[in-house]
């Protein structure tokens, strides 16, 4: 009995899954999605740091939850519901009193009264999965509903009910044997048979024959020890309630958990489909494979932060295993990066991404290595700094991987960047990773595309040429400069429309 | 019973042989413990006896007849087991790897020993018991104030039916409850009251039990338990050189030189190696005649480390042990004797020249033709001149005696040339070895090479990097 709604058929909670690298939270800002995806909600904040990153690795696995996320999507009263009722079978439990008890009749007078709440619940599921059972047609959804009305059905309750009654039972009857010490050993709780065998212990036959222990009230020592003989008699029963309530424990902990990432893949698309960014289900390609062809892929997070529409890129990178990208300043290099990544990431989670169009093959795993200021250490440990985290991400890279590096190689010259980067790309991309390559190394990309190596893309941002004139990303050869100069003029003369008059003397020209 | 706590393997270690002979009986049966099949052996043997004297321990401390019994039996069947598995595990090694004259004697006696009639009767007696007893079930009706102890009814598993029927929820992975069954170690009064009740269902079983116990009061043989404790004597001392020997450490089976030469290659502390640091090893050679090795070096030369690592040497193979060299030939001494210089200490009422002059008088006079005496910075307190003064009376005695003598010193003069006296002077390494060593690359005038060598540095060569990426 598990809800199966994040994974076929492993059997994996979201809290077992590892928490997302750093790095790639950091270069993806993906708390900022993660944040939209939790609208507040800290339980859902928790789940989808761990289950977005984590990514799945077949189509049909992809194509499971992306079922499961439209039948949530189109009836949004199920998962709150759902959520509802599993949030509040563990909470009651966490409040029940001494949860850390040794004493086992104690263990076992709490677990009784915690699994007679959790039978409540249950049958709320079941009116669940009663009542929506039309509503559902994704394949682990029906199946979800279908074990919910066989399994918790009112005959099952009416016998776990009854186990709790009789487990409230102050009378015990146990067997043992006798072990270390000729101490009592392997209790086990016997229900006792109804009729005779009880009319005649009532009536006292066994005690007339001197086998009774009596203990008076009185006798302080005597009625510890008799507790003491209660618990270890009653441990093995103390365990099976114990380990009961740790099942249902689980269930509702797993339910509340699986469903907290689909209503957070709802909160995302409400906020989103708010900035007029559009949404859709992507398509997966095999796992591997070079594929990436997109239209209208924008960075979801960008849109969430200007709280506006932004300009999507149309990207044909079928076949490509090296990615280059090339062009002006400012002129969304950066974004389509993320916008990349972020959709890899959201595909592999099951999720919608943010793009008209979208088909991509499966990666092993997306790692990402983002020129940042490095801990500021005189010149050489700049760049010690930036080939040991390099060196840490060839760790984690796979033939099957997309790795994603933003101005990489900018803490040395760029001559010698040029060639440390070109070592590092090529190699990853030859073992069969697909690397992006954000990068202004010009030598680099002159050397790259002088190479003519096939499955190399070179992609440059360039201004477009409507009025507002935004910057669009196109398949072209590097240039030598990335426009630096002419952002650097537009800043300085804002009144103006295009490129100031007199061009701007660099210190060191004669007037 | 002769049994108490665990055995001390201490004067064993502390006490060095007599005869070269008794020198090869160790080394013959270190050589064989050495062989995983009869070391495990011995190890498990040693374990099964930890558990015989924990067993009777309890035996010990409670009052309670049966409860009593019952651990005696624990022990009595620990014992019978952990002698048969040894005799077992022996003969198993000894197909082919069992050579030493000791390790061969005893395997022979304990082959007598467990098939003569008093073993064969302790092993038949405690089955027969543990047999019964095992035997034994009994029903408890636990109210809450009265308990009736009974036969056992045809009565199911209610545990097993609240488990199977929360079963479908099961994850893997859920935890165990925490409960502890009793606070208390023995049987609480309760307990005591319905294992009295339960001897009253089955008092065929405890008669055996009583009978059993009484027969084998004192069942640990005493040779049995002398061969524990010189086999934890002998394991103990490997253990404590595995870990040296996985650093790539030397050990070696010193032999025992016969005209008073030293020669050992790859000599190392001991100490210092256990301690974890870095180890430097060293090679020395004295000839026969040579019975004063001078060692003189600059401070923090490694001086201390080197007497140590000689007196170690000397006193170890005379204990029949591997040593930390890698080839060594030894004299056999009758002693160690040291003297190292000590920081002044509160005890010193005649100050710390006057304490270092009895040490030393004590030292000398314990010394025979047999011993090795070590001085270590010894007068370090007095004057250079009054030191050597000292010195060059104490070695005058010290050859007198015929001892053999090694003296780490500061003080060059007392290398004087002639006589018995040979001088060491420690080459002093500078390199720290737990520095990373430091590869120059010379910059050469194509970037390209440069920066790849940069690369490559790192592991991200484009050879380096696709064989990472692709594994």
């Amino acid at each position: 009995m598990r809800p199966g709604l994040l994974f076929a058929g492993l059997d994996v909670s979201p809290a077992d899954l590892p928490p997302a690298p750093p790095d790639l939270v950091a270069d993806l800002e993906l708390e900022r999605l993660f944040a939209a995806m939790a609208a507040g909600d800290d339980e859902i904040l928790e789940v989808a740091r761990r289950v977005m990153p984590a990514g799945l690795v077949s189509a049909d696995e992809i194509r499971y939850r992306q079922a499961i996320l439209r039948d949530l999507l189109a009836t949004p009263a199920i998962a709150r519901e759902l959520y509802r009722i599993a949030g509040e079978a563990v909470a009651a439990e966490r409040r029940a009193w001494g949860g850390g008890l040794r004493n086992a009749e104690l263990v076992l007078r709490r677990s009784v009264g915690v699994l007679d709440g959790f039978l409540g619940s249950l049958r709320e599921v079941w009116a669940v999965a009663e009542r929506h059972a039309d509503d559902v047609t994704a394949p682990g959804l029906v199946a979800f509903f279908e074990r919910v009305r066989t399994e918790l059905d009112d005959a099952y309750l009416a016998q776990a009910a009854a186990h709790v009654r009789r487990l409230r039972e102050r009378r015990l009857v146990v067997t043992a044997r006798l072990g270390v010490g000729n101490r009592g050993f392997d209790y086990v709780l016997r229900r006792p048979a109804d009729g005779r065998s009880r009319l005649r212990e009532r009536v006292g036959l066994a005690a007339s024959r001197g086998m009774a222990v009596d203990v008076t009230l009185h006798d302080q020592n005597a009625m510890n020890a008799l507790a003491e003989l209660r618990s270890a008699a009653i441990v093995p029963a103390a365990a099976a309630v114990h380990e009961a309530v740790g099942h249902i424990l689980g269930f509702f902990r797993l339910l509340r958990a699986e469903v907290a990432f689909y209503l957070g893949c709802a909160n995302l698309r409400a906020a989103l489909v708010g900035t007029d960014v559009a949404v859709t289900f992507p398509e997966p390609a095999g796992f591997g494979e070079r594929v990436l062809t997109a239209r209208g892929i924008v960075d979801p997070c960008l849109a969430l932060a200007v709280a506006g529409p932004v300009v999507g890129n149309d990207i044909d990178a079928d076949g490509f295993g090296l990615v280059v990208v090339t062009g002006a300043n400012g002129g969304g290099k950066s974004t389509l990066l993320r916008a990349v990544g972020l959709a890899q990431v959201m595909l592999q989670a099951g999720m919608f991404v943010s793009a008209t169009e979208l088909r991509a093959g499966l990666r092993s795993n997306v790692l990402s290595h983002f020129g940042r200021e490095e801990e500021s250490k005189p010149d050489g440990g700049r760049l010690d700094a930036e080939l040991r985290r390099l060196s840490a991400l060839v760790d984690g890279a796979t033939p099957a991987s997309l790795i994603l590096l933003n101005e990489s190689m900018s803490t040395t010259n760029e001559r010698d960047g040029a060639g440390i980067a070109h070592e590092v790309v090529t190699g990853l991309a030859d073992a069969g990773a697909t690397v992006w390559f954000v990068t202004h190394l010009y030598e680099l990309a002159r050397r790259l595309h002088a190479e003519a190596a096939p499955g190399v893309l070179f992609l440059r941002a360039e201004r477009g040429s409507g009025a507002d004139r935004p910057f669009r990303v196109v398949e072209a050869p590097p240039l030598p400069t990335s426009f630096g100069m002419d952002r650097y003029r537009r800043l300085r003369a804002p009144a103006t429309d295009g490129p100031p008059a007199s061009p701007v003397r660099s210190p060191g020209t004669p007037p | 019973m002769a049994l108490g706590a665990p055995p001390e393997i201490g004067p064993l270690v502390r006490t060095p042989l007599a005869s070269s002979d008794a020198v090869s009986w160790r080394q013959e049966v270190f050589r064989d413990a050495e062989v995983h099949s009869t070391a495990d052996a011995c190890r498990a043997f040693g374990a099964a006896m930890d558990r015989v004297r924990s067993h009777l321990g309890r035996a010990g401390s409670t009052r309670h007849p049966q409860e009593r019994d019952r651990w005696r039996l624990a022990a009595m069947d620990a014992y019978g087991a952990g002698v048969e598995a040894l005799l077992a595990g022996l003969e198993a090694a000894g197909l082919t790897r069992v050579r030493s004259r000791g390790v061969i004697a005893f395997r022979d006696w304990l082959r007598e020993y467990v098939s003569s009639a008093r073993f064969e009767g302790l092993r038949a007696d405690t089955a027969g018991a543990l047999r019964d007893l095992a035997a034994v079930t009994y029903r408890l009706r636990i109210g809450e104030h009265r308990i009736v102890v009974g036969p056992p009814e045809d009565e199911p598993d209610y545990g097993a039916e609240v488990r199977a029927t929360f079963e479908r929820f099961r994850r893997p992975g859920t935890p165990p409850p925490g409960a502890d069954a009793f606070a208390t170690l023995d049987i609480n009064p309760i307990e005591a009251a319905i294992l009295d009740r339960v001897v009253r269902l089955h008092p065929a079983a405890f008669a055996t039990l009583v009978a059993c116990v009484g027969r084998h009061a004192g069942f640990v043989d005493p040779v049995v338990e002398r061969f524990e404790r010189e086999a934890r004597f002998v394991l103990a001392w490997l253990d404590l050189l595995a870990p040296l020997r996985e650093r790539g450490l030397p050990t070696c089976y010193p032999e025992l030189a016969t005209d008073g030469s030293l020669r050992a290659d790859g000599v190392f502390d001991l100490a210092l190696a256990l301690d974890g640091g870095p180890v430097v090893t060293s090679d020395v050679e004295i000839a026969p005649g040579e019975r004063v090795l001078l060692v003189t070096a600059p401070n923090h030369g490694g001086k201390t480390t080197f007497a140590r690592a000689l007196g170690q040497l000397h006193h170890l193979a005379a204990a029949g042990c591997p040593v930390p060299a890698a080839r060594a030939g030894v004299p056999l001494v009758d002693a160690v004797h040291t003297h190292f210089d000590r920081p002044e200490g509160l005890d010193d009422p005649g100050g710390r020249l006057e304490t270092d002059l009895r040490h030393v008088g004590a030292v000398l006079d314990a010394a025979t033709d047999r011993s090795l005496v070590l001085f270590n910075d010894t007068f370090a307190s007095t004057t250079a001149a009054d030191a050597l003064e000292l010195m060059r009376a104490v070695l005058g005695e010290v050859e007198a005696r015929g001892a053999r003598c090694v003296v780490v010193t500061f003080l060059g003069e007392l290398a004087a040339p002639g006589g018995t006296a040979v001088s060491l002077a420690s080459e002093v390494d500078d390199a720290d070895p737990d520095r990373r060593t430091f590869r120059f690359v010379r910059r050469p005038a194509d970037g390209l090479a440069h920066a790849r060598a940069v690369a490559e540095r790192h592991g991200l060569g484009y050879d380096a990097v696709r064989a990472r990426v692709g594994r």
